[in-house]
This record gives structure tokens, C-alpha cells and sequence, in this order.
């Protein structure tokens, strides 16, 4: 059996109607993922999938989970020595409302060590390679998800995206990768870096398989009071009228920058109505706010991992305080950095200097924001300011992997849903683009991706 | 930067090999370099929350772990985790 190229939507259809089976396609995706993961590096841990029995809409087909999203029973390590065997005894509630809807898992896949970076070259299991070129970075931090799905070693995928996690490694691949809006999906086993900004959302082949697992998992948990019942019911926007902010597109590098300028004609030809903002007035502060946000947060968030509460036990003479530096060593360079920072950030004196004002800003931007979208549906920007690096590069030069982050954070600090597609091709490789709508409109920003995916057809799936 | 490479990791309770030394300078001059952006800015007088989209209360009694339950679960498990960090 061949399902290359298929939508998640076609194969449920086709299993509905009995043509496959269940069983064959987890074994599809099963001997995919065994016979790639070596090159790919997409798995951390891969399940061996079961005789499926299930009823549910789902009927028990394997969806690959991002390493840090807690599954019961199975190994979550956040692509991190320190969590190395980790199992979690519980499901997030994401993973147990796919569970409820008739879902199993596949496995959990590779990303930056706790979600920090943008490229999968942060992981203590190896980095993830691009299926396009497995010279390059696929992307991250969700980059197995990514990976697998791009590589046929998954139908779809669960991630999370903190500052751009799910829609970097989407555009890098080809695949389409959907943020919803912060609060829409319970963050309840989600290992937290930056509760703030991170939220679960799915990287899929195409706009409607995103939107049938986001339904799924979508909706207030009682156990995240920061969630909330999400609007789900279909959009039609009709001819859409779309944003351009002109001072994001001028970050991208001239190749992103032509091909993001063709999908407009052509999405023009096909109904949509562009307009253009020059400028974005908080725009040098962007990466600057998610930066001391991130940091001051995971410095909190990661104090639990002190080999006491989490992490290794370790036989060190000494005291407590040499105790726990040798548990958090295990931590990799870009975990500490970011930690060290957020320390620092926090530290009296230097509280107001930066993270106080980090925060000024963010609510800036978010009025900014909701100033800018009267009258329109959606903001269109390219996802990434630049093409796929090749592995290693990102580590040699962090400046360049931090400003990677651009044109990715300013959802997670507005809370809106985002979803990038691909838009075109540079070379070998595709270029996303991605739709932002206000906090709820995700139903909205679907819609409007679905038909952007029609018009462009850049990747087609059955 | 106020502080060294070094008063930091002690401020993180962080131990830093030789080697990953000069990888995280090289970071932390990165993120610093960020953060001056904010120098220009004035410090706001009231900090900012993001509002969760209405108040809830919460409506249900608050799960317990049992502890029995948690380890059935790990012991079920654990030998298949614990012999390197590949399962492949």
C-alpha cells in the first residue's frame, strides 16, 4: 500500500468506506518512520502500533506528538538529557481528547531541547535533517513533527509554538503548520517553557487536516484556567481583504521576498484583496520583548529541574548547592543561555530595566495590532525571513538563529492564531507564508488559508 | 553585560562544562545584544497580563494523583525507557 502524498482527510475517508484499514495505514507510517528515522532523526521514540479497535472519528490511526507534550505510560523527554526517562503518568489534556476522539500515538518526535530554538539543531538526541535536504535544518522547534509529516513518517502531527515553533519548521518543509489562539487548546501537559506565549497546535499536509485536529483538540479545560471555548464553527469570509505589513516583508531576504510578492498576484487573481502598512510602529521592539519574556519565564519554569523534584539523581559530594549545579548541567548550551538570561532578567535592579518593559511593549503591540486588523480579516508576512540553513550553522552563529524569530513572534505576543503555508519555491526548497487573525478568529484564519492553499496549489495532495 | 559568564552560572545555579564555555558567551552576547534594544524605553508604571478571555471559576474538585496508580503506570513501563536514549 502507497499513501504518499495523501491527506489525513482522504485516508479517514477511505477507511470510513473500508478501502484500508486502519492497521495498514499505522503500518505504513510504522515502516516509513523505522526505515527514515535514521536519516531523518524525526523520532525520539517510536510506538509499535497496535490492532486497532476503536470507533471513534479518528478509528485509531498513530499521530506522531512533539517530545513535550506528557503522553501516560510513554517516554517525554523534551529532546533533553535531563528528562531522558521521564514518563509521564498522565496525558495532556490534548493528547486525551485525541485519545477520546479515537487517536493513538505513533510516537513522540524530535525538537530543540525544551522548544528553544528554530531550527532542530538543539536536541540532546541528535538534530532533526531536513526530508527536502538532509544537509539543512528542517526547522524547530517542533522539528520531528515537521520532519515526519514532510517525510511520510506520520499522517499529522502535534506541536507546540512558543515563538514560532510550528510554523518554522512548517514553512522550512512544505507542510502546513497551525498556531491557534493562546488559550484555544488547553496547555495542561504541556511541559512549560514560556506560559505565556506557547500554545498546542497541529502541523499537518494541508489546511483542512489542521482544522479537523484543531476541532478536536480545541476548547476550555478546566484544568488551564487560561483556556477558553473557541469559536468552531465555519467561516465563509467571501473575498478576503488582507494586510501587508510592508516593514516584516522587508526583513526577508530577497528570494523570500519574491516569492512572497508572486503569491499575492496570484492570490489577487483569485479574489483576495491586498492593502499595505509601511510601517509597524513597535517593530525594532518585537524580538527584544519575546526575548526577555521567554527567557524571564523559562528561567522560572526550569528551576523545577534541580534533580530533586526532576532530573537525574546524582551521588555528588558536597552540599545542596553542588548538588543541584551538577543536575542542572545536564541541561545543553542553548537551555542554559536562555536560563542564565532569564536569571539575570529577574535579578533585582535589572527586573524593571528590561522585563517591565518587555511587558510595556507587549501590551503596545498588542493594541497596535488590534488597531491595524479594523477592516481587515487577516495579516499576510512571510513565515521565515530566510531559507533552510545548513546543520550547524545556527549553533555557530546564535545571532543569526535568534533573528530567524522575527517574523514568527508577534502572535505569540499578541495571543492571535496564525498558519503558515507554502506559498512557492526558492530552489529546492519551499517558502511559507503565513495568515494572523485577532485572538479567536481562528475559524477565520483557516478559511482564509484553505482558499489561499486552493489558489496557490504549491504542494498538491490527493 | 554586568556580570561574567561564570557570575551567572553561579546566579542560575548552573554548571558549565570547559567546553560549552565559550558557546554560551557567544549566546548570552547574542541575547544581550537584544535586550539593549529596550534601553530606550521608559519603565511603564503598571505591568502587563495578558487577560485570559473571561473568568472562569474553576467548577470541579481538583484531581488527586494516586500515588498507586502513578507507579503501576511507571513500573509498567519503565524497563523499556531506561537502556540509553534511543528506542530505535
Amino acid at each position: 500500500m502507497n499513501l504518499k502524498g495523501r491527506s489525513f482527510l482522504t485516508i479517514l475517508r477511505d477507511v470510513e468506506r473500508g478501502s484500508i484499514s486502519p492497521d495498514d495505514v499505522n503500518e505504513y507510517y510504522y515502516r516509513n518512520a523505522l526505515a527514515l528515522n535514521n536519516t531523518i532523526n524525526a523520532y525520539i521514540t517510536l510506538i509499535k502500533p497496535q490492532q486497532s479497535s476503536s470507533d471513534g472519528p479518528l478509528r485509531g490511526i498513530g499521530i506522531a506528538v512533539k517530545d513535550n507534550i506528557s503522553t501516560r505510560g510513554i517516554r517525554t523527554t523534551c529532546a533533553s538529557r535531563m528528562l531522558e526517562n521521564y514518563v509521564p503518568p498522565y496525558d495532556a489534556t490534548a493528547v486525551e481528547r485525541l485519545k477520546n476522539n479515537g487517536g493513538s500515538i505513533l510516537g513522540k518526535t524530535n525538537m530543540d531541547e525544551f522548544a528553544m530554538g528554530s531550527s532542530g539543531e538543539n536536541s540532546a538526541f541528535g538534530p532533526t535533517r531536513n526530508p527536502i535536504n538532509t544537509d539543512y535544518v528542517p526547522g524547530g522547534s517542533s522539528s520531528g513533527s515537521a520532519a515526519a509529516v514532510a517525510a511520510e513518517m506520520a499522517p499529522i502531527a502535534l506541536g507546540s509554538d512558543t515563538g514560532g515553533s510550528i510554523r518554522a519548521p512548517a514553512s522550512f518543509t512544505g507542510t502546513v503548520g497551525f498556531k491557534p489562539s493562546y488559550g484555544a487548546v488547553s496547555r495542561y501537559g504541556l511541559i512549560a517553557y514560556a506560559n505565556s506565549l506557547e500554545v498546542i497546535g497541529v502541523i499537518s499536509k494541508t489546511v483542512k487536516d489542521a482544522e479537523l485536529l484543531f476541532k478536536m483538540i480545541a476548547g476550555r479545560d478546566l484544568r488551564d484556567s487560561t483556556s477558553f471555548n473557541v469559536d468552531l464553527t465555519s467561516r465563509d469570509v467571501g473575498r478576503p481583504r488582507i494586510l501587508v505589513l510592508r516593514s516584516f516583508v522587508r526583513m526577508a531576504d530577497e528570494r523570500v521576498q519574491k516569492v512572497f510578492y508572486d503569491s499575492i498576484s496570484k492570490l489577487e487573481r483569485a479574489g483576495f484583496i491586498f492593502d499595505y502598512l509601511d510601517e509597524f510602529r513597535e517593530i525594532d521592539y518585537v524580538l527584544s520583548s519575546y526575548y526577555t519574556i521567554a527567557c524571564a519565564e523559562a528561567s522560572t519554569n526550569l528551576s523545577r529541574y534541580d534533580g530533586i523534584r526532576y532530573g537525574p539523581r546524582l551521588d555528588v559530594a558536597g552540599n545542596w548547592r553542588s548538588y543541584i549545579e551538577a543536575a542542572r548541567g545536564f541541561f545543553g548550551s542553548e537551555v542554559k543561555a536562555r536560563i542564565m538570561m532569564g536569571t539575570f532578567i529577574l535579578s533585582a535592579g535589572y527586573y524593571e530595566t528590561y522585563y517591565l518593559k518587555a511587558l510595556q511593549i507587549r501590551k503596545e503591540i498588542r493594541a497596535e495590532f488590534e488597531r491595524i486588523m479594523k477592516g481587515y480579516d487577516a495579516v499576510y508576512i512571510p513565515t521565515m525571513p530566510v531559507l533552510p540553513w545548513k546543520i550547524g550553522e545556527g549553533i555557530r552563529d546564535p545571532k543569526m538563529a535568534y533573528a530567524a524569530d522575527v517574523l514568527t513572534v508577534l502572535p505569540n505576543l499578541t495571543g492571535s492564531p496564525a498558519i503558515s503555508i507554502p506559498v512557492g519555491k526558492s530552489g529546492e526548497f519551499f517558502v511559507g507564508g503565513q495568515f494572523i487573525g485577532l485572538r479567536g478568529d481562528d475559524m477565520k484564519i483557516i478559511s482564509i488559508a484553505s482558499e489561499a492553499e486552493n489558489a496557490l496549489e504549491v504542494v498538491r495532495h490527493e | 553585560m554586568k556580570y561574567s559568564t561564570t557570575k551567572l552560572s553561579r546566579l542560575a545555579a548552573i554548571r558549565i562544562r570547559k567546553d560549552e564555555e565559550d558557546l554560551i558567551r557567544k549566546k548570552l552576547e547574542a541575547l544581550e545584544e537584544l535586550l539593549s534594544r529596550l534601553d530606550s524605553v521608559e519603565v511603564p508604571k503598571e505591568a502587563f497580563v495578558l487577560a485570559p478571555e473571561g473568568y472562569h471559576e474553576r467548577e470541579d474538585v481538583p484531581v488527586q494523583f494516586e500515588s498507586d496508580e502513578v507507579l503501576k503506570t511507571f513500573n509498567s513501563v519503565k524497563d523499556r525507557y531506561v537502556k540509553g536514549p534511543r528506542t530505535l
